[in-house]
């Protein structure tokens, strides 16, 4: 590399730092727009680094790298109670083994880590009865103890079939915020600021994750226009029919009462069914499930109407049965799906 | 206890505010990215009279991307990084348009000149490779630089909430960043010329 291409790639990186911070100026985006324009190779450089570095997220899968994450530096992470500190503690001793025992005086708990790839579905089968079916990209850690059967949900969505047992509740941590059950069915899908609680059947308490479920909490009310909005909800019973979205940056709740709740956790037949849906839709969707990002290249086609069924382990299949029915085009990039409108047809 | 006129207006309120959402996010991110977008493709075009069009193109593209919301809350860079390569696309997308236009002599010269520092088949690689390396190189890097990489790349955490959370100054996360972000771009070059090399 010579002088003026090393000074070039220090720039770059000065810029892409620049370009992710908090603030960031017309100035700078002026500045970089006249280097980009004044030198190929900055150009280059910059688009090819602002591309491949703007989302990692898909490396939050890889189980080094979560060691790496979870790993404390100089403050410790926000701590979710004994067994979050435990688990990230042996994790970061022992990724490798999936089964992870806690020796504690008196105490012995056996957690399980499960995880799903980008568009790998899973149903796993717990002892006690119950199942848990994982959608793409989620990770749960489950320990069946025996006064509590407790889940704690990093991310990704989950359909839970709840084994009936009155005397061990079975709890869903969401970071601050946790959902206690006796036995049920419902469908949780977890943001990192908020999770969308679907309950199918039966009923849930609602909870800070540092309290017990309270005997007399509140259950939410039904009003004219169906549609609850709450700060700082506490303690809350939950039926079957709502769905539930906790924000829990704004500690916020909005829920709202459905008659029919099955199309919330279709996916666990592993099959998304798209009925009169716009295009760019059923790509977001899609997206969730893809290794590669699937994107519209063309605003023309957005809004095509897709009646589609399609197998979630299938994408590549499915997106060809797309482009033979509707005037579009796919084209396969080494990272990317490009999907643009086909003026043939 | 809240009382029965504090209920209706959150239903109401609330009710508002779902349907005004998706403009909310837009016209968020419009206030926020929108001069910078504006200056940074007026820097790469110089004057024209199409731009407000032109941003108007990449937000209407933006506005497809999925988990728009999670990612604005989280790292504004990302959304801008998307906002910028957006715009250099549609930038090259016209250029090609407007060559397939003029004469095919000039075309082809200017379209050599254009692609002959693009996609070559040694800067090709497979994401899933491209990926590897990418961790590869986390994996090697300094710990304190590594940390403010993964939070703020892999999580997307904004430099405000990492220097919070690590007890270090935001000037020092970007710092930080420039320095893991040249080490691993450093590592994907490498790897790329080895590729050459080997094949």
């Amino acid at each position: 590399m010579d002088k003026s291409n090393t000074n070039t790639h220090k720039q770059v990186s000065d810029d892409l730092a620049k370009l992710f911070a908090d603030d960031f100026s017309e100035a700078s985006a002026a500045r970089i727009g006249k280097a980009m324009e004044a030198s190929h190779a900055y150009a280059d450089d910059f688009i090819s680094g602002a591309e491949s570095m703007q989302d990692l997220s898909a490396l939050a899968e890889d189980a080094d790298i979560r060691r790496l994450l979870d790993e404390p530096l100089q403050k410790p992470r926000r701590v979710w109670g004994k067994l979050a500190t435990a688990a990230v503690l042996l994790l970061a001793a022992a990724v490798t083994f999936q089964a992870l025992w806690l020796p504690q005086p008196g105490v012995t708990e056996d957690v399980q880590r499960y995880t799903t790839r980008i568009g790998e579905q899973k149903a796993v089968k717990l002892d006690d009865g119950s199942t848990i079916t994982l959608n793409t990209g989620t990770e749960v850690l489950v320990a069946l103890n025996d006064d509590v059967r407790k889940v704690i949900m990093h991310r990704g969505e989950a359909f839970f079939d709840v084994a009936k047992d009155p005397n061990r509740p079975f709890r869903v941590e969401l970071g601050p915020q946790s959902v206690s059950v006796l036995g049920t069915k419902f469908n949780i899908r977890r943001h990192p600021e908020q999770f969308v609680l679907s309950l199918v059947e039966g009923e849930v308490a609602l909870h800070p994750s540092t309290e017990a479920v309270a005997d007399n909490a509140a259950s939410l009310e039904a009003t004219e226009g169906g549609e609850i909005s709450m700060a700082h909800p506490g303690q809350r019973r939950i039926t079957a029919g709502w769905v539930v979205t906790y924000s829990m940056a704004e500690q916020n709740l909005l829920a709202s009462q459905h008659d029919d709740l099955s199309s919330n956790h279709s996916w666990t037949t592993g099959f998304l069914e798209f009925h009169e849906q716009p295009l760019s839709a059923v790509v977001n969707e899609l997206n969730r499930y893809s290794g590669k990002k699937i994107l519209i290249g063309d605003s023309a086609i957005m809004d095509i109407q897709v009646y589609a069924g399609i197998r979630v382990d299938q994408l590549d299949q499915a997106l060809r049965g797309l482009e033979r029915t509707l005037p579009i085009k796919v084209i396969s990039d080494f990272d990317s799906i490009l999907i643009v409108g086909d003026s043939e047809q | 206890m809240v009382s029965m006129a504090q209920k209706i207006d959150n239903v109401v309120d609330i009710s508002q505010r779902r349907r005004g959402r998706q403009e909310q996010v837009l016209k968020r991110l419009f206030d926020e990215h929108g001069a910078p977008l504006r200056s940074f493709l007026a820097a790469r075009l110089g004057a024209r009279d199409d731009l407000d069009d032109l941003v108007q193109d990449v937000f209407f593209r933006l506005a497809k991307l999925e988990d728009l919301g999670d990612k604005m809350i989280h790292n504004k860079g990302s959304i801008r990084a998307y906002l910028f390569t957006i715009g250099n696309n549609l930038i090259l997308d016209a250029k090609r348009k407007r060559q397939v236009r003029d004469s095919y002599a000039q075309s082809k010269q200017a379209f050599d000149e254009e692609h002959a520092h693009q996609v070559s088949p040694e800067t090709v690689v497979s994401h899933r490779q491209e990926l590897q390396i990418v961790k590869n190189a986390i994996m090697e890097m300094p710990a304190a630089w590594r940390k403010v990489f993964l939070l703020s790349r892999v999580e997307l955490k904004s430099y405000r909430l990492i220097s919070e959370q690590l007890g270090v100054s935001v000037k020092q996360v970007e710092k930080y960043m420039s320095k893991a972000l040249k080490f691993v771009r450093d590592a994907v070059k490498a790897a790329h010329s080895q590729e050459a090399h080997n094949g």
